[in-house]
């Protein structure tokens, strides 16, 4: 398992989560590469150090971890330019006097153009830069994305051959109905629109083959104890089984330990909310209880810097709540 | 818009913010959720307290920052329920504190 996602709601603690196993691996280790994929990142301020720019960088006092806040501003204009390009190229190609300038406005203004654009980005981590590393985790915005970012590698391989063979059609009918015939064979040959088509494709396909390769990528779900992020797990396993996405576990975040929450004195508030929280987990361990990995804490703080972030990574692999000890040890 | 009193939710909202503005959209207000209540920051007591109160006190900064970056957009909040809110009794209760409740 190379690849690691974390996804769930939104405000589950995603990141933090990724940044524990982050740290886990690098515990043992390996080299690790901690990337976000968010569109607001928030790896500088969990971390309590520098790391935008979306450049790689080497975590101060975590070391083997290294962690990226990819940019989709720069991602984003890199792929306008290259949409600009090949729109231009279009037209120039197809004997077309259009201003291009609309058309890439058009392509480049959807909303679900940024999204596109990080996919592209993880795909050049999965491909290139990941593999200077043991272990790359992408922390995904909310799950729904990270499964649309899925969906649509398959729809763009779909329209991508459809693509590719009006182009082949049209290409060969240019031939037809042309004079010089030997001009026209040079362009055919060097049509970059083609090209490109054909190189997004491939890659594409090789990502593809890596995210539904379960020896090399997981997909780890994040949840609080609550009614309302453990519905929308259920409904993200669901939704990755049906893109033959590798399911590595889920993780459940903010669990209220009992000897604070049940202290003589702690008030009914605690009680109630811990109450509250062992009847969601139960629930969750019924339905999902092979699937659970991991518990981590509620902390009398919010979650911050690299001291913090070694207790996270530590609780994830050994705290058991009271209820799921009770529950394995009953089974 | 709603958001709780934390670090994410508020960079979240400011990029939001960003979004509408650069398209001429209108933001009518800002719903605040999950807020501990205030007399938990200043609670005396044991390690379960000391919890609640550091919880509460971290809300209190987030709140101060809300306060000063969408001063006038904040048009209710809501308190962090014992429990999950669902159910007619509970949704009946947020309309009430929505409408009734403290303002920030």
């Amino acid at each position: 398992m190379r690849y690691i996602f974390t996804g769930g709601k939104g405000g589950v603690g995603k990141t933090v989560a990724a940044a524990g196993l982050a740290y886990h691996y690098a515990a043992q280790g390996e080299r690790v590469l901690l990337a976000s994929l968010n569109p607001v990142h928030s790896l500088s301020s969990l971390f309590g150090q520098s790391l935008s720019g979306g450049k790689v960088v080497q975590v101060q006092g975590a070391k083997g971890v290294h962690a990226v806040e990819v940019e989709t501003t720069e991602v984003v204009e890199r792929y306008r330019n290259s949409i600009r390009g090949r729109v231009k190229e279009f037209l120039k190609w197809a004997d077309i006097p259009l201003d291009a300038k609309p058309f890439i406005e058009i392509a480049t203004t959807n909303p679900a153009f940024e999204e596109s654009a990080m996919f592209d980005r993880m795909v050049d981590y999965i491909l290139k830069e990941g593999e200077a590393y043991d272990r790359v985790i992408f922390d995904t915005a909310a799950v729904a994305n990270a499964v649309r970012l899925i969906g649509l590698s398959k729809i763009y391989g779909l329209w991508l051959t459809r693509m590719i063979d009006s182009r082949k059609e049209a290409l060969s009918m240019r031939v037809q109905l042309s004079f010089r015939k030997e001009k026209v064979m040079e362009e055919v040959k060097k049509d970059p629109l083609m090209a490109d088509l054909i190189s997004m494709n491939e890659r594409f396909e090789k990502a593809k083959g890596v995210l539904v390769d379960p020896e090399r990528t997981a997909f780890f779900f994040v949840t609080l104890p609550l009614a309302l992020p453990i519905a929308v797990v259920r409904r993200f396993i669901g939704m990755v089984q049906k893109f033959n996405i590798p399911i590595g576990g889920v993780i459940v975040n903010g669990v209220l330990r009992p000897e604070i929450a049940l202290q003589e004195g702690a008030g009914e508030y605690l009680a109630n909310k811990y109450h509250e929280q062992t009847g969601y987990m139960k629930l969750l361990y019924r339905d999902l209880g092979p699937l659970v990995r991991s518990y981590i804490p509620l902390y009398s703080s919010e979650v911050g810097g690299v001291d913090m972030i070694r207790g996270v990574s530590e609780d994830m692999m050994s705290y058991t709540p009271p209820f799921a000890a009770e529950l394995a040890g009953g089974a | 818009m709603v958001l709780i009193p934390e670090r994410m939710a508020i960079l979240d909202t400011e990029r939001a913010l960003e979004m509408f503005d650069s398209l001429g959209l209108q933001m009518a207000g800002l719903i605040v959720n999950q807020v501990y209540p205030k007399e938990l920051a200043d609670a005396k007591g044991g390690e379960a307290v000391e919890f609640l109160r550091n919880r509460a006190r971290m809300q209190q900064k987030y709140l101060d920052e809300i306060r000063s970056k969408f001063a006038g957009k904040v048009v209710a909040m809501l308190p962090m329920y014992p429990r999950e809110p669902r159910g007619m009794d509970m949704i009946e209760k947020v309309s009430q504190d929505l409408l009734f409740g403290p303002a920030l």
